[in-house]
Parts: C-alpha cells; sequence; structure tokens
C-alpha cells in the first residue's frame, strides 16, 4: 500500500467511515508493515489529543450537567431510596457501605445517606453513640472493608458453536410484484409461541409495579441508582455514525424539510412522544403484553428522535426508562424470560449507549449481548428461548439481528459479535429465503434451504437485516423488495393493523434506494398512520396490541422516524464542486 | 481561573451552593478532556469517562481540603476511571479480534506506563497549534472545531481526499514535533 492510501484509509478510520474492505486493506497493511504500524498508532493518538485540545466547553451546557448531577444526588438522599438500595446488600455489604458513608465527609451524599439510615434505625439519643462505635469499629474493620470485593459474576460464558460453511445458492426466480397484506392469522401463528402474559391485557397502566420473579430479580440496584447520576447531556457520538446523524436535532430538521408532508409527521410525532410521556408508569416502565418489551420499544421511539437525558422535552421519560430496564436485568444478563424482550430490551440499551456514552450502560448492554450471542444457533438463527434445536425463526432472529447491530454501532466489542452478525447473514441468505423467490419463511429446519412459504411480514424483517448486515445488494434483498413491490401499510378500518410488518416494510423500502417505489409506499404509509392517530397522539388497533396501545403506538412513532432514525446506507454525498487533482507531494505545512 | 479562585467555588459547593457547581463544570471540563486526551484510546472514551470523573468528583466533593489543588484532586479521579477503562478496553480487544483497535488500546496502554511524558506532550500542544501558519491552522480547525469528516473536508477546500489525509498526517507530524522540542526544552 502506498503512503496515499495509507493515509487516506487512516484518515477514514479516524473518521470512523472506514468501510470493510478499507478495514480488512488497512489491518493487512499494519499487519505486514511495522512503519506504517508506529505512523498508525501515531497518528491515532495525535488525533486523540488535538481532538480535546480544540473542542469547546459551552457554559450553559457545563451549568445543565451540573444541575443534573446535583439533582439526582439530592434524590439519592431520600432515606427510602437509600434504604431500598441497602435491602438489596448482604449485611457485610450494608455494614460496609454505612461506614464508608461516616468516614465520608459531612457534606457528602455519602454521610449523609449514612446518617439518615442509621437515624431510622436508631433513636436520636443512641445515634452519637452509635456512630462512635461505627467509628471504633472502622479501626477493626478497616483492613477487611478495604480489601477488595468479590468478583462480580461475568455472565454467561460465550460458548458459540463451530460456524457451518455456507451452501452455494440456488436459483433465484424473480416472482410477480403481490400486494402486501399481513393476516391476524399470520401475527398470530408468528406471536403463539411467545411467553407472554395473556392477563397483563388487562394491566392497569397506572398500577405499581408487578414483584419481579424471583429467578429474575433485578439484580442491578447500584448500577441503576449510579446511572441517574449521570449527565448525559446529548448526543455525543453520532457524529461518528453516518447512518445515525440524522437523529441530531439540525441534521433531522435539515433532513425533513426534504420529505414531503414531513410537516405533519413531525407533529405526529411529538404527539406520540408526549402521549408516551403521559402513559409511562411511576416506575419507569410502559405497560403492555410485556412490560420489558414495551419500555425497550418506547425508548427507541424516544431515541430515534434524539432524545436523550439530557433533553428538555422529553429527558425524563427517557431517564425512567432506561433505569427500569436496568432493574430489569438479572445476574446473568437477561432483561426478560421472553426473546423478544430481551433483543428489544438489548437493542435499546445500545441505542441508549450509542446517543449518551453513560458508562454505566454498558456493562448491561455486554450483559444482554452476550446471552443473545450465546443463544444463536450454530446456523446463524435464532428460536424460542434460545433454543438450540432444528427450528429457526426469522422473527425472533430479526430483534436479535437489530439488537447485535446496533451494539456493533455502540462500540461494543464483544468476542464473536461481528462472526455472530455475519453468521446471521449466510443464515438469511441460504436458509430463511425460500427457495421458490416467495420471500422469507417464518420458521424452518436449520440446514436446509426453506422450500417455499415466503411470507410478506417475514420478507420485511429479513430484507431490511440483510441490508443493515451490509448486504443491500444481495439477491435476496432484491427479490425480497421486489415481492413487497405495491405493498401497502395494512390497516382496515376494523380489526388489526398491520404495523409488526409496516415498521420492517418502512425501513427496508426506505433502505431500498428505489425512489419512486419509496414515495409511493410513503405517501399512503404517512395518509394511513395520520388519519389512525387518536387526538392525544396514540394509535390503537396494533396487530399485537393488548389495549395499552404503548406496542402500536411506538412502532407507528417508528415509522414516522424512518427519515431520519438510520440515514440510507445507499446514500452518497452530492460533490458539487469539482476537485483538483493535485499530487499530495504538492502538501506543505510546516511550524513557525 | 486560578486555583484560589476555583476553591472559593468549591467551597461554595461544599457550602450547599449547588449552582456553584455549574461553574465549577465550567472551569475543569477542558482541562480535565486535555488531561485525558493523554491517555485515552478514542474520542468516545475522553467524553465517557470525563462524565463519569464530573459525577465522582461532586459526590466526593465535601472530601476536597481546600488547599489549592482541586484540579488535580480531580484529575487523579480521572485518571483512576481511565485507567479503569483501558485496561477493560484491552480486554474486550481480543488479539486477533480486530488489529486497527488493538494497536489504538495497546498505544494507550503504554502511553500510561509513560504517564508524566505523555501529559507533558498535551500540556504542550495548545502552543504547538498557536504556531501553526494560517493554512494549516485552518485545516485543524475545520477538521476538529467544525467536527468535519474528511470527504466533506476535501469538498470543503476543493482538494482530493487524499491531498487532505496526507495535509492532516504531515500537520500532526510536525505538532508531534514540536511538543517534543518543547518538553526537552
Amino acid at each position: 500500500m502506498n503512503e496515499q492510501e495509507f493515509s487516506l484509509l487512516t484518515e477514514e478510520y479516524l473518521d470512523g467511515t472506514l468501510s470493510p474492505q478499507g478495514r480488512a486493506a488497512l489491518q493487512a497493511d499494519v499487519q505486514a508493515n511495522p512503519e506504517h504500524r508506529r505512523i498508525f498508532e501515531e497518528q491515532a493518538r495525535q488525533h486523540i489529543r488535538i481532538h480535546a485540545q480544540t473542542s469547546r466547553v459551552d457554559f450553559t451546557e457545563s451549568q445543565r450537567i451540573a444541575v443534573m448531577i446535583v439533582d439526582i444526588a439530592q434524590k439519592h438522599r431520600d432515606p427510602n431510596a437509600f434504604m431500598e438500595l441497602l435491602r438489596r446488600k448482604t449485611l457485610r455489604e450494608r455494614l460496609t457501605v454505612l461506614f464508608q458513608g461516616l468516614r465520608a465527609g459531612k457534606g457528602t451524599t455519602a454521610y449523609q445517606n449514612a446518617k439518615a439510615e442509621l437515624m431510622r434505625r436508631f433513636t436520636p439519643v443512641t445515634v452519637s453513640m452509635a456512630i462512635n462505635v461505627a467509628l471504633i469499629l472502622i479501626i477493626f474493620c478497616w483492613v477487611p472493608i478495604m480489601l477488595p470485593p468479590p468478583p462480580k459474576p461475568e455472565g454467561v460464558p460465550v460458548t458459540l458453536s463451530s460456524t457451518s460453511e455456507p451452501q452455494p445458492l440456488e436459483p433465484i426466480v424473480d416472482v410477480p410484484a403481490a400486494a402486501i397484506r399481513t393476516t391476524q392469522r399470520e401475527i398470530s401463528q408468528i406471536l403463539a409461541k411467545s411467553n407472554l402474559d395473556p392477563d397483563s391485557s388487562r394491566a392497569d397502566v397506572t398500577a405499581p409495579p408487578e414483584p419481579a420473579n424471583d429467578a429474575f430479580q433485578a439484580t442491578t440496584p447500584v448500577a441503576a441508582a449510579s446511572f441517574a447520576a449521570l449527565p448525559a447531556s446529548a448526543p455525543l457520538s453520532i457524529g461518528n455514525i453516518p447512518t445515525l446523524i440524522g437523529r441530531s436535532a439540525p441534521t433531522r430538521i435539515g433532513i425533513l424539510k426534504t420529505i414531503p408532508g414531513s410537516d405533519r409527521t413531525e407533529t405526529a410525532v411529538l404527539k406520540s412522544l408526549q402521549w408516551l410521556k403521559n402513559n409511562q408508569s411511576p416506575d419507569g416502565s410502559w405497560r403492555g403484553q410485556d412490560i420489558t418489551a414495551m419500555t425497550g420499544l418506547a425508548l427507541l421511539a424516544y431515541l430515534a428522535h434524539g432524545e436523550v437525558p439530557g433533553s428538555k422535552e422529553f429527558g425524563e421519560p427517557v431517564t425512567k426508562g432506561i433505569k427500569n430496564l436496568l432493574t430489569r436485568q438479572d445476574a446473568r444478563g437477561f432483561f426478560s424470560k421472553n426473546v423478544y424482550a430481551h433483543a428489544i430490551a438489548t437493542y435499546a440499551m445500545a441505542e441508549a449507549f450509542t446517543l449518551t456514552r453513560i458508562l454505566e450502560l454498558k456493562t448491561p448492554l455486554e450483559k444482554g449481548v452476550r446471552i443473545i450471542l450465546d443463544g444463536q444457533q450454530p446456523n446463524g438463527g435464532f428460536d424460542y428461548n434460545y433454543r438450540k434445536e432444528q427450528r429457526f425463526d426469522t422473527s425472533v432472529t430479526g430483534w436479535q439481528i437489530q439488537a447485535l447491530k446496533a451494539a456493533l454501532i455502540a462500540g461494543i466489542k464483544l468476542p464473536g459479535l461481528e462472526e455472530a452478525l455475519q453468521r446471521s447473514a449466510r443464515f438469511l441468505q441460504n436458509e430463511a429465503f425460500a427457495g421458490d423467490g416467495s420471500g422469507f419463511v417464518y420458521e424452518g429446519k436449520n440446514g436446509s434451504t426453506a422450500a417455499k412459504g415466503g411470507r410478506p411480514s417475514m420478507t420485511g424483517v429479513g430484507t431490511l437485516c440483510l441490508q443493515m448486515l451490509g448486504k443491500p445488494a444481495s439477491p435476496q434483498v432484491r427479490i425480497g423488495l421486489k415481492a413487497l413491490h405495491k405493498a401497502e401499510l395494512d390497516w382496515p378500518d376494523s380489526g388489526k393493523a398491520g404495523v409488526y410488518s409496516g415498521y420492517y416494510v418502512t425501513q427496508a423500502k426506505f433502505q431500498g434506494g428505489d425512489k419512486a417505489e419509496w414515495l409511493r409506499w410513503n405517501k399512503q404509509m404517512q395518509n394511513k398512520l395520520l388519519a389512525r392517530q387518536h387526538p392525544d397522539g396514540h394509535w390503537e388497533q396494533g396487530d399485537y396490541d393488548n389495549g395499552s396501545h404503548v406496542y402500536t403506538t411506538a412502532l407507528c412513532t417508528l415509522m414516522l422516524e424512518v427519515y431520519y432514525r438510520y440515514l440510507p446506507t445507499y446514500a452518497k454525498q452530492p460533490v458539487s464542486v469539482p476537485l483538483k487533482d493535485r499530487s499530495p507531494e504538492e502538501v506543505s505545512v510546516d511550524v513557525r | 481561573m486560578n486555583e484560589a479562585e476555583l476553591d472559593q467555588l468549591v467551597q461554595r459547593v461544599q457550602a450547599g451552593d449547588t449552582d456553584a457547581f455549574g461553574e465549577v463544570v465550567f472551569a475543569i471540563r477542558k482541562e480535565l478532556r486535555i488531561f485525558l486526551s493523554a491517555h485515552a484510546s478514542s474520542i468516545d472514551m475522553i467524553e465517557e469517562v470525563l462524565q463519569s470523573a464530573l459525577v465522582v468528583c461532586y459526590e466526593n466533593i465535601g472530601k476536597y481540603e481546600l488547599r489549592g489543588t482541586f484540579l488535580s484532586w480531580t484529575k487523579g479521579i480521572a485518571r483512576n476511571l481511565l485507567l479503569k477503562e483501558v485496561k477493560a478496553r484491552s480486554r474486550y480487544v481480543a488479539p486477533d479480534e480486530d488489529v486497527l483497535d488493538r494497536i489504538v488500546v495497546e498505544a494507550a496502554m503504554n502511553s500510561l506506563k509513560a504517564q508524566d511524558r505523555e501529559e507533558a506532550y498535551v500540556e504542550h500542544l495548545r502552543a504547538c497549534l498557536d504556531k501553526l501558519p494560517e493554512t494549516s491552522r485552518k485545516l485543524i480547525q475545520q477538521r476538529y472545531f467544525s467536527k468535519t469528516s474528511i470527504r466533506d473536508l476535501a469538498r470543503l477546500n476543493n482538494r482530493t481526499e487524499t491531498w487532505t489525509a496526507v495535509a492532516l498526517f504531515r500537520i500532526r507530524d510536525l505538532l508531534k514535533d514540536c511538543m517534543m522540542r518543547e518538553v526537552s526544552s
């Protein structure tokens, strides 16, 4: 590789815009050329140093960050909240927290908390005695307290099976265009094996949270509490991720100016986000057929709009929602027993981490990702309960892929993550895609290509996932889009509406690059969604809505956020200015 | 803001004046960011650790004794958090996982071994940036102040991407030379 190519690829790496091919080439080069490796390392270090020197510090933003830290820290002083935190600890851990608090300065939160706890437990007369005793105990306990805590469980070890080699594709036959109609029966079949609680449809949105199952007792109260104190003021990292930059407010506004009818859709999105805010449970969750899944979907709707904990209008529901998800994760990393809900929660956690870079979200996210990686079948698919038997389920697989891809975008670097996504791509191309070219099937047997049975909704799933996995030009995507040609969002006057399918098809068509077809779909999708939105901002009738309307509202919102949620991978920057074709040798820089 | 003024602000925070904490954050953010850049393996890591450091700083501000060393105190917090993060990141990047990311993380790990030298480098970088001629400084401003991608930067300056990349390489090299000269002098 010559110096110019090397310089350009390194610069793209620093930009976060390096293509997979470019990355492979640069990796090979730095491995083969020690001098290039040294230069690469030095350039990367300098890049970081210069960034720090040149970054602006805004006074208003500093104030906002400070206010948030102070506000949350004061809430931590609430004795009830602190007791709740202590309640989950062992006696030894409780004593350690109290003693550490008393050792801290009088103005500190830890001191206030410890004092409040002692006040609660003892009468004022005995408090001073207790403090004196505690101080004596500190002397004796100093050494054991200072010992490092026992190692935390690291979650389920990843034991991926060896990958199967992809089978050569059978010739694919184009099929005539067909309208998409997701039937109730189809949706019922998709969800038939779900573990969702059928009685939860009667759940009261305002009801207090139900006690967690013992096996899934939340085990991360400390993580949740410490997250609460963090100043996630604004999207910090999306500038490095080209497909996400549409979520920043200025870019979003700019994009919307180019979308016909977007003034009305954006109003609808804001009304919907307000409805979700008004219908959030006091504990931060959203109710529905599965609380974890609904909380994840609602969060995704906010995050797609670029809303983060520091946002003025919707910062609070985002904060509460993320905190609620954190408390739902068990020690092994499961956000839920339900395979859909776990993936949706992990997806939301990944997007939250991408947009906020809150460090406390990283470990729960990684744990969630590990569960999915560990649950992947050798051929790359997934099934209910992460079973690894013969059956695969494309619908379940779709949510797992979205979660893993979001984790990759978030910068999570777990062994096997990229390989798992590659395996899923091979699975979708070789096994979930029906041999008769009818699209993607709902279920099948691992190790063999489905002969027939492609369904429109699953074709949306498979097509979008392959686009996300870097296969937008594959024959399966081409035929998938063709099968969805002239499709319409299924929204009858009465009965169930095909929002599950609509969520996928909207994104697949947006990413597909067929402008005329996209404009056609977009127009009818906009019209139907705007017409069906209730005055308070919510939608009903979704094919999987149990009466809380969170499911339908979240998915409809995500449809209307498609314009800026993930920018199309096919989009190219217009080059309007002719470039001077000058040699890099002419570059001359010096330092006075 | 000098250390004495900073201590006055901290004293107000310790006395319960929460508004003063905003001024403290404003006063130390940039310094902390530059400090963290001496060892961080990515720009994202700087921002992540910076946020965590500010939280720890506030929660423990009562422990700080007013001796004109508040910035050093917060740098100590930031350094500990960064060390933890770099070590964790080095564990995530498996040997064969991603060569490029591994190189950057290893460089960050090595920088921690030469802590004083690296921190001295970043202290002098500002002076070196000021010494850049106008054209080079403009390129740096576009690249970093305005956060312009290499593609947009090339278009903005009516150059090829390769030319722009080579120019940035050379500017960074010159800045490195300048920093080394400053440190040794």
